[in-house]
């Protein structure tokens, strides 16, 4: 898997290089909330997380890279802090002006002193757009659904889902975006165990 | 003696029979008149100028200045001066008839001299333009103080054109005529009056012609049509996109906000991250609306009809203009009405 992130990046870089698109890289901070909850214990561990974005628009299809990292300290009694380190890379594309499908994946991996926990989240979900007619930007509503989980962990998840929403707004080459997004895993052991994580950030995104 | 009675029984004859023949009776006496029958002539001229006849003025001109002619000829001189003193009286613009040779030029003078009298020559009609003169030439057969008036239809004196010493053949200008807008654009009936006092003696004589004054309306231009509604553009946009903005951004947040509540359920917690991104969604949305409100006004769409309405405004105040000036240069028109009085 490490070795396939690689190649997943360059090919989508090449794409990226040889499309006739739009190019933009974004810096954004967050502050991300993860939740567990194990046989009715619930463990919770936050921080603050930073990354970056390259996005390559070309017509209607999209192509996004994102990665973020940061240390999440815990909130609760007995739980570790974690360093967390992700990458997602996601493919829109636009039938209409206020439609996107999406489909990508988040790798992504906590360390603590307890060991490393990696997950794949693959998802495929949909974008609700809603430009404004009075201001340049426009807000978005998303959800999709995780597909095909994987983990090193001893369990694993039967199913989830994603829900968030923000908005970007800007003109010429600056956009500033916010947004919110939470995804939910369930598993399919009989303890009802669920794993969130919520992640509210904002960002400048550049136009090249 | 036979004559004096043919001469009656003439006198006799119904005005209708008379008005088919005037003509007759000229050409009659035209045709005597050249075969040198003067006397025949002379009867038939003096049938002519029977009240009764129906002839026009200028047919009893005619008819008097051949009898007198005719009686010269026929050599009855006092006839001949009696009727040129009728003649003179009636028309003084009569020149002396040199062409029928002296003997008749001296009647004539002769009768001339015996009368006092004023008169209009040949008025015509004049169409005259802003500071134009009307002119009018006027006859006396003695030195006379001659005034000139107009008269409207009550005998009020419209305009006096002033008195003035003359002899013989000259002219009375109207000079200083009022705004050819006082006269109505449809003629109506004046009457020109000419008086004259002898300046060597006591008599007087006058004379009047109607005549009719009117100024014809100017020949304007049409105001140019107004604008019709559907040559402007719409100056500012309708408040659907704005509240369509509105309705965007608090949809999007009630959704954001919605979604957290319903996730955090069993997994406690609160859902502050995701209702300070509602708020900013839905705080975009209420500034899109107010910006929407406030940015209606679609400047290049009212740039657009205001250039419009100067573009009409400033052909409407050449038209205006163009009229006024084609109303200040109307004319005024003159025109005899009638025969003299």
């Amino acid at each position: 898997m490490t070795r396939a992130v690689p190649l997943i990046a360059t090919a989508i870089l090449s794409f990226v290089a040889s499309a006739e698109g739009q190019l933009s890289v974004s810096g954004k901070v967050g502050y991300l909330d993860r939740r567990l909850s194990d046989r009715g214990i619930v463990e919770r561990q936050a921080g603050a997380v930073g990354g970056g974005v390259v996005t390559l628009v070309s017509g209607r299809v999209a192509v996004s890279i994102t990665a973020s990292g940061g240390r999440l300290s815990a909130q609760t009694r007995d739980t570790p802090d974690v360093d967390y380190g992700g990458i997602t890379g996601e493919v829109f594309v636009a039938p209409t002006k206020w439609l996107a499908l999406y489909g990508g994946a988040r790798l992504s991996a906590y360390v603590s002193s307890l060991g490393t926990q990696r997950w794949i989240l693959p998802r495929v979900g949909a974008e609700l757009r809603a430009p404004f007619a009075s201001i340049p930007g426009k807000v978005f509503l998303r959800v999709a659904a995780l597909v095909g989980t994987t983990t090193n962990g001893p369990t694993s998840a039967s199913g989830g889902a994603i829900i968030g929403g923000g908005l970007a707004v800007g003109r010429g080459k600056f956009r500033f975006f916010a947004d919110y997004q939470l995804e939910r895993l369930n598993f399919t052991t009989g303890d009802a165990r669920e794993e969130q994580w919520g992640e509210v950030s904002a960002g400048v995104r550049v136009i090249l | 003696m036979w004559r004096l009675l043919l001469l009656h029984l003439s006198l006799a004859v119904p005005a209708s029979l008379y008005a088919q023949t005037v003509e007759e009776l000229l050409s009659r006496a035209s045709d005597a008149f050249e075969n040198l029958d003067f006397e025949d002539a002379a009867q038939l001229y003096t049938r002519v100028l029977d009240a009764a006849s129906g002839a026009t003025l200028a047919q009893r001109d005619s008819a008097q200045l051949y009898l007198g002619v005719s009686y010269e000829f026929a050599g009855q001189r006092a006839n001949a001066v009696s009727v040129f003193r009728v003649l003179v009286r009636n028309s003084p613009c009569a020149p002396a008839p040199e062409v029928f040779g002296a003997s008749v030029t001296a009647a004539f003078v002769e009768a001339r001299g015996e009368v006092f009298a004023v008169g209009l020559c040949e008025v015509r009609a004049q169409q005259l333009a802003p500071g134009d003169a009307a002119t009018f030439r006027i006859a006396v057969t003695r030195p006379a103080l001659v005034q000139a008036f107009l008269q409207d239809s009550t005998g009020q004196i419209v305009t006096d054109f002033g008195e003035q010493a003359t002899d013989g053949i000259s002219t009375v200008q109207w000079t200083d005529i009022p705004d050819p807008a006082l006269f109505g654009e449809h003629a109506k009936p004046y009457t020109l009056v000419v008086h004259a006092r002898e300046r060597q003696g006591a008599q007087t004589d006058q004379k009047s012609l109607p005549i009719s004054v009117y100024a014809p309306p100017a020949d304007t231009l049409a105001h140019p049509p107004p604008l019709a509604d559907s040559v402007f553009l719409a100056e500012s946009r309708t408040t659907a996109p704005a509240v369509r903005d509105l309705a965007k951004g608090l949809l999007v947040g009630a959704g954001i906000a919605a979604s957290s509540a319903l996730a955090y359920r069993s997994l406690e917690g609160e859902s502050g991250k995701a209702l300070a991104v509602a708020g900013a969604v839905s705080f975009a949305g209420i500034v899109a609306f107010i910006k929407g409100r406030s940015g209606r006004e679609i400047t290049g769409n009212k740039a657009h009809n205001t250039a419009l309405k100067n573009q009409w405004a400033a052909r409407r105040d050449s038209v205006v203009a163009e009229n006024r000036s084609r109303i200040a240069a109307r004319q005024l028109i003159i025109k005899p009405l009638g025969e003299r009085q």
